[in-house]
């Protein structure tokens, strides 16, 4: 193991990890407000990256052009998806509303993904953003795009996160994760939130399977792996968690994930990564509450005169 | 329900495992193979013309009668891109068995998902219990997963996809030079031969489970056969696309030359980023697919590959010219490897199908199809041969894998790939091109 191979797996990492954190807070968003296990998140991801690519490669149209149509169709196949689907299931299936959604996500993931590929084929295509370029500072060699997709990724995040915390449809929209009852009591329509919500984590998601596009390829599979990265992130953020809550747990996955290399092959990181989840899903009810009290307890307390 | 609906929950019910006789027809995969639909006009190929480059007398031809051949391809998941075109090879040999005057062959399609030993093991059991006598596998009968089955059910097995390695199973042929064995004898003679500077060699495979130890085992007795050392070796799962983590490795063992053996668009997501970080050291592959290289770009300009690769630029002889074309007006495509061993190893089965026929045999026994196979383990093939005699392919019947097949050193060459070297199985009869 030697200091260039550490430096060099680090920022693997924190490039992977940003990408994982754009996933996670998108994922968490809907997850955390609607409590739709939303795996056609996967289907999003490939559909704006395909929609992109085709823009640009047989439409010919600019990136930017390509791109912002990648993200608006991203956004209304999420809208859609919630208005169209989830929303009547969840009303029909009631406390079931869980399992049946998540259900005819997987079913519409793999219905979509072989649509996709009866329209476009199964060959790959790509996407250009930028003139590719690799970069080497101390030993440590990362490309021109790596660089856009870790500044893009945590713009986003940051932008996500300002929205809830400083707008009125974020101050509705935590509202309604808090308690959707009384949202509506107070005059709040948690349907119209919630489909403002697929929006928006849409949104994210179009652009990181845009991203994920211009660095691999696009193929009709391209979504499958990064959503259950995406379920990770949320889970270890914490689906109640601020944004950029969630982007560190992505970040954290990420350098999990790539400084395990240093250890074992790479074949076996996503194994690393899952194991990672279920300890702390193990420990985090037990040992970290009770980890908290101890200190609590420990510390002096002005009531008692301490 | 509407005819869209309930294509929709066919392809939700069929993609989802739920596998019934009506999938195999209506898969999604099959669906997605609408696009490149069986051909009718066998490619403006006549029968007359089949018959007469393959040398066939008109006897026991099988006219008129119908064979189910069971197709198990990666139709879906990363390897899809495959399972198009290998099923492309065969649909085109089916059309031109049956201009020459063959049976009404049906292709039965079941996908293995790209190497999902369930969906493999499945469908062995579904061709079994439909009569099928015999099969068309890959990824190596779904790395192993179809074997049981094809031993249970007596199923005549040709894999086109990859070679028998060390399994050497009963049913089960590998029609391919044995994948990577083969290659990286070719690879690790044309570096001694091109490039004294190469010493220190790495290693970077698909995770193939128990095979990984006779890959490993048998690329280090090349090393030592060719004088030089292992550098590092390092495992990825099919399917990858980042490896940001094996590259970072590989900067660290700092080898002098890399042999790579991943599968379909896989070696275009490794040079992609291996390039980018900035590696500079010869790079030779096992495989080379256009789309791969459509995914790494530029990144490919200079990546090499050592294989049995069928060279669409030089079509070697008479057969292969007729498939080259008759493939390239269906299907608008260039043909790949891909599609020219699944169209060949369909041809084998219409030859085996004509010895059973010949000694009044049972075309429904997969046993007797074995014992023609057996009896004389030599087919035609479009790789090899000259100018005016079709190429041949032999097995061997016990190892179950080829004995006699050409590759060759090829440079990705933008695109157009380019023949530097040849040789034949083992890294027998290795030579430069100039």
């Amino acid at each position: 193991m030697s200091l260039e191979q550490v430096e060099q797996l680090a920022a693997a990492g924190i490039i992977n990890g940003s990408f994982y954190a754009l996933l996670g807070a998108g994922f968490g968003v809907i997850l955390g407000v609607t409590g739709r296990f939303h795996y056609a998140f996967a289907l999003t991801f490939t559909f704006a990256a395909y929609v992109t690519s085709v823009l640009e490669t047989d439409g010919h149209l600019p990136f930017p052009l390509s791109g912002l149509a990648g993200l608006i169709a991203a956004a209304a196949l999420g809208v859609a998806i919630e208005r169209w689907i989830y929303r009547p299931l969840a009303h029909a299936s009631g406390a079931l509303s869980l399992l049946t959604i998540f259900i005819s996500s997987l079913g519409l993931t793999i219905a979509g993904v072989n649509l996709i590929t009866l329209v476009w084929t199964a060959f790959s295509r790509s996407i250009t953003l930028i003139d590719v370029r690799p970069l080497h500072i101390e030993g440590v060699t990362f490309t021109t795009l790596d660089v856009l997709i870790v500044a893009t990724c945590w713009l986003l995040i940051a932008a996500l996160n300002a929205t809830l915390s400083f707008t009125d449809l974020g101050r509705s929209i935590r509202a309604a994760r808090g308690n959707p009852y009384l949202a509506r009591i107070m005059g709040l329509e948690p349907d119209a939130i919630y489909l403002a919500v697929f929006a928006i984590g849409s949104l994210l998601c179009g652009a990181a399977g845009i991203l994920d596009g211009a660095r691999y390829a696009v193929q009709p599979n391209m979504g499958i792996r990064p959503v259950v990265f995406a379920f990770v992130v949320a889970f270890l953020g914490g689906t109640q968690s601020r944004p950029l809550v969630v982007g560190l747990a992505g970040l954290l996955i990420g350098l999990i994930e790539s400084l395990s290399g240093l250890f074992v092959s790479p074949q076996w990181s996503s194994l690393v990564v899952f194991s990672v989840l279920f300890i702390y899903l193990v420990l985090r009810p037990l040992d970290l509450r009770a980890f908290r009290i101890q200190i609590l307890s420990a510390m002096p307390d002005p009531a008692r005169g301490e | 329900m509407s005819a869209a609906a309930e294509s929709l929950v066919a392809i939700v019910a069929c993609a989802a495992g739920l596998a019934a006789p009506r999938c195999a027809r209506r898969s999604p995969s099959n669906l997605a193979f609408a696009q490149d639909t069986a051909p009718s006009g066998a490619g403006g190929v006549t029968g007359d013309q089949i018959t007469k480059v393959l040398g066939l007398d008109g006897k026991n031809l099988g006219t008129g009668m119908h064979f189910k051949l069971g197709i198990v391809l990666a139709l879906t998941g990363p390897g899809s891109y495959y399972g198009r075109i290998q099923g492309n090879g065969a649909k085109l040999a089916v059309a031109q068995i049956k201009a020459a005057g063959g049976p009404d062959i049906e292709l039965v399609f079941k996908d293995h998902k790209s190497a999902d030993a369930q969906a493999g093991a499945r469908a062995a059991r579904e061709l079994g219990i439909d009569g099928v006598s015999a099969v068309l596998t890959s990824y190596v009968g779904d790395i192993g997963a179809m074997f049981p089955g094809l031993a249970q059910y007596k199923m005549l097995a040709l894999d086109g996809g990859g070679g028998t390695s060390d399994f050497g199973k009963p049913f089960f042929w590998g029609m391919r030079a044995i994948e990577p064995d083969d290659d990286f004898t070719g690879a690790l003679k044309y570096w001694k031969a091109t490039d004294p500077k190469i010493k220190r060699v790495s290693l970077v495979y698909i995770d193939q489970g128990p095979a990984n130890e006779i890959v490993i085992g048998n690329f280090n007795k090349a090393l030592a056969d060719t004088g030089l050392q292992l550098a590092s070796s390092e495992v990825t799962t099919i399917g990858a696309t980042d490896y940001s983590a094996t590259i970072a490795r590989l900067k660290s063992a700092n080898p002098d030359a890399v042999f790579l053996f991943n599968i379909g668009v896989d070696p275009g997501y490794f040079m992609k980023q291996f390039v980018n970080a900035g590696l500079t050291m010869s790079v030779i592959g096992a495989e080379y697919i256009s789309d791969a290289a459509k995914v790494a770009g530029p990144a490919y300009d200079n990546y090499m590959f050592a294989t049995d690769w069928f060279n669409a630029a030089n079509p070697t002889n008479p057969w292969s010219k007729l498939f080259l074309d008759s493939y390239v007006k269906e299907f608008s495509l260039e043909p790949e490897i891909n599609a020219a061993n699944y169209y060949e190893d369909t041809f084998a089965m219409w030859d085996i199908i004509r010895r059973v026929l010949a000694k009044g045999g049972n075309v429904k026994s997969g046993e007797e199809l074995q014992n023609a196979l057996i009896a004389n383990p030599k087919f035609q093939s479009v790789y090899g041969g000259t100018a005016s005699e079709v190429g041949t392919i032999e097995l061997n019947t016990t190892t179950h894998s080829v004995t006699k097949r050409p590759l060759g050193i090829y440079m990705s060459n933008g695109g157009k790939p380019k023949q530097v070297a040849s040789f034949g199985i083992g890294g027998t009869d290795f030579a430069l091109i100039k």
